[in-house]
């Protein structure tokens, strides 16, 4: 099978040793409507890759220029940067009933109109506080933007946005990271049914997925049977992805999921998987083609 | 004996307070009283580790070396630096804590206990009277101490047992841990720590290991470079240090509970002099310079970030 050219790394590989142990596969009915042709990009046959510039940081110091005018800039580092500027109040009135509403005012606010499709909320976490006369309150979010490159969500950790604000939507900070990216004249094939897209998944499952790395009580890592996935939602992305020496980006799905352990307990994480068992083929018939692995 | 020490730590603290006007400042020096333990044979059981002397000679490196770039001729000391069998209860029980702005420990934790070598130690309510056995006091921490880092599992989780991994809620919380935590605060501003396990691993990264321990360094740059909240260092530095291990291998959880919670304990309210504290938002250049004893309408809060679950909205 070509996938078994395809490795992401840490997963462990056990599912040879042990019949019936492959998790089940539980897709959405969003995720699956996703998947049937809802979006324009379903319609192509192919797709370009896209490539990294590692020593360049056109990208970020570009931005970095653009926001100093209106924030103070700070915490500059090789890749990544932070603003911050007092007062700056975001509305989080939507946060609950339409986040995706809520991320693109937020990011209307905070950056240059031509950057604002150039990222897209993936998560959010919350700080959440007790006290014995206060009870539980919400103290504050940490809003986790991915970028957006050619219509695709870019799939490593170099490229992105975090927002932090308190419970009211003041900011604390931002930080803000990018790579030089551009489209390469190469192309796979990404044209495929969905039942090609779900057989791909479900092959990689069942190489990677039977289990995973936990904390354990002794602060190292074990191995835990995972029971269940449950993928919630999907997105045409950028999988970074290592062919012989060199990092690249290529067309995939991202599937964002739930990853249920035998207890009930639930992990979430994005599964980055090809189109089909096929379209990587013509780099893996000439050596090791790597998914490097991003839970969120 | 034990009772003596206390009474002169109050007394020193009390002297401490009136020496110099209440006000938002750097602090004078910056002293760390350090204790890691690797080696757990002594509770014959098989749970030593091996990270947790790196991660206290981090944390130390890493602020004293922020300091010397960014306040030099700021006074460094580390009275205490204890590992292994040298971390025992008596040592870390006994030593005078209250004369350095960090305490540190790293090792095994459970809810309000560390794991010292040789006995835990509760965080931090003892008992009361002259038949207390004197494992069953805790320490107590003020003074000059303005932050506790407890780098180890589940100090800072107030759960009722069983409950451990369950979201804050009225019906998860145990009132009685809060309590205990909540005794623990003489003085001090406020305690990092973890809700959740805490972790120790590294990967390969060139000719070299990367490992947890740098957490202490994106600690150190994000609270002294920086000049993030205290609470913002610890968190942001744990996100980071997530994200670089993410890069090598997914890294959950432990199945009982779900999440990677970095935390923090610390005060908010009126002090009995009229002072507004939230000592989460205290800076390295913007903290108080007394004590902050527990007056006034100050309440203890315990505070965890829990990561979202991802999703692709449409």
């Amino acid at each position: 099978m070509k996938m078994m050219n395809v490795f992401i790394l840490s997963i462990v590989v056990l599912g040879s040793v042990i019949a019936n142990a492959k998790p089940v596969l539980v897709v959405r009915d969003s995720a699956r409507s996703f998947l049937q042709n809802s979006n324009p990009i379903d319609s192509l046959a192919e797709s370009f890759i896209a490539t990294i510039d590692e020593p360049s940081d056109n990208s970020l110091t570009e931005l970095k220029n653009l926001l100093s005018g209106s924030y103070t800039v700070y915490a500059s580092r090789n890749k990544s940067f932070r603003i911050r500027k007092e007062n700056t109040v975001f509305d989080l009135s939507n946060l609950e009933t339409n986040k995706a509403n809520m991320a693109h005012q937020m990011l209307e606010q905070l950056v240059p109109q031509g950057y604002v499709n150039q990222f897209k909320l993936v998560s959010v976490d919350i700080q959440r506080s007790f006290a014995l006369s206060q009870g539980v309150q919400i103290e504050g979010y940490t809003f986790n933007f991915k970028r957006v490159f050619n219509n695709r969500i870019v799939r490593n950790n170099k490229n992105y946005l975090v927002v932090r604000t308190d419970k009211n939507g003041v900011m604390k900070n931002a930080e803000i990271a990018l790579q030089d990216l551009a489209v390469s004249s190469e192309r796979i094939a990404i044209g495929v049914d969905y039942n090609e897209k779900m057989a791909t998944l479900d092959s990689l499952i069942n190489v990677d997925y039977e289990f995973i790395d936990v904390f354990g009580e002794n602060r190292q890592l074990k191995k835990v049977r995972l029971d269940k996935i449950e993928v919630g939602s999907v997105a045409h992305s950028y999988c970074e992805v290592e062919v012989g020496s060199e990092r690249k980006l290529f067309p995939c799905l991202s599937y964002a999921s739930k990853l249920v352990l035998p207890n009930k307990e639930s992990i979430g994480g994005i599964i980055d998987v090809p189109y089909s068992r096929k379209s990587w083929s013509e780099y893996s018939q000439n050596g090791t083609v790597r998914i490097i692995p991003h839970r969120r | 004996m034990y009772l003596k020490k206390i009474l002169f730590v109050c007394f020193f603290s009390a002297l401490s307070s009136f020496a110099t006007n209440p006000t938002w400042t750097t602090p004078s020096k910056v002293h760390v009283s350090a204790f890691a333990v690797n080696d757990y044979s002594y509770y014959s059981l098989n749970a030593s580790l091996h990270r947790t002397i790196l991660h206290k000679n981090f944390f130390i490196d890493s602020l004293f070396a922020e300091l010397d770039e960014h306040y030099p001729g700021k006074s460094k000391y580390v009275p205490y630096d204890y590992e292994d069998s040298s971390a025992t209860f008596l040592n870390y029980k006994s030593a005078f804590t209250y004369n350095t702005e960090f305490v540190f420990f790293s090792g095994h934790g459970d809810q309000q206990k560390i794991f010292l070598y040789d006995h835990p130690i509760t965080i931090s309510k003892g008992c009361v009277g002259d038949s207390c056995y004197m494992y069953d006091w805790g320490k107590v921490y003020g003074g000059d101490t303005r932050w506790v880092i407890f780098d180890a599992c589940e100090v800072l989780n107030v759960n009722k047992d069983n409950m451990l991994h369950l979201p804050l809620s009225a019906t998860s919380i145990d009132v009685a841990k809060v309590d205990t935590l909540r005794t623990a605060f003489h003085g001090v501003h406020a305690m990092l720590g973890y809700y959740s396990l805490s972790w120790e691993s590294s990967i390969p990264s060139g000719d070299g290991v990367f490992g947890s321990e740098n957490l202490y360094s994106f600690f150190a740059t994000n609270f002294i470079e920086d000049n993030e909240t205290i609470w913002d260092s610890f968190n942001m530095a744990n996100a980071d240090l997530y994200n670089i291990f993410d890069e090598y291998h997914w890294e959950t959880y432990n199945e009982h509970k779900k999440g990677l919670k970095p935390a923090i304990a610390f005060l908010r309210g009126y002090d009995e002099n009229g002072y507004y504290h939230d000592t989460s938002i205290e800076r390295f250049n913007y903290t108080f310079n007394q004590p902050i004893q527990i007056t006034g309408t100050l309440e203890m809060f315990v505070m965890y970030d829990e990561y979202g679950t991802p999703e692709f909205y449409p």
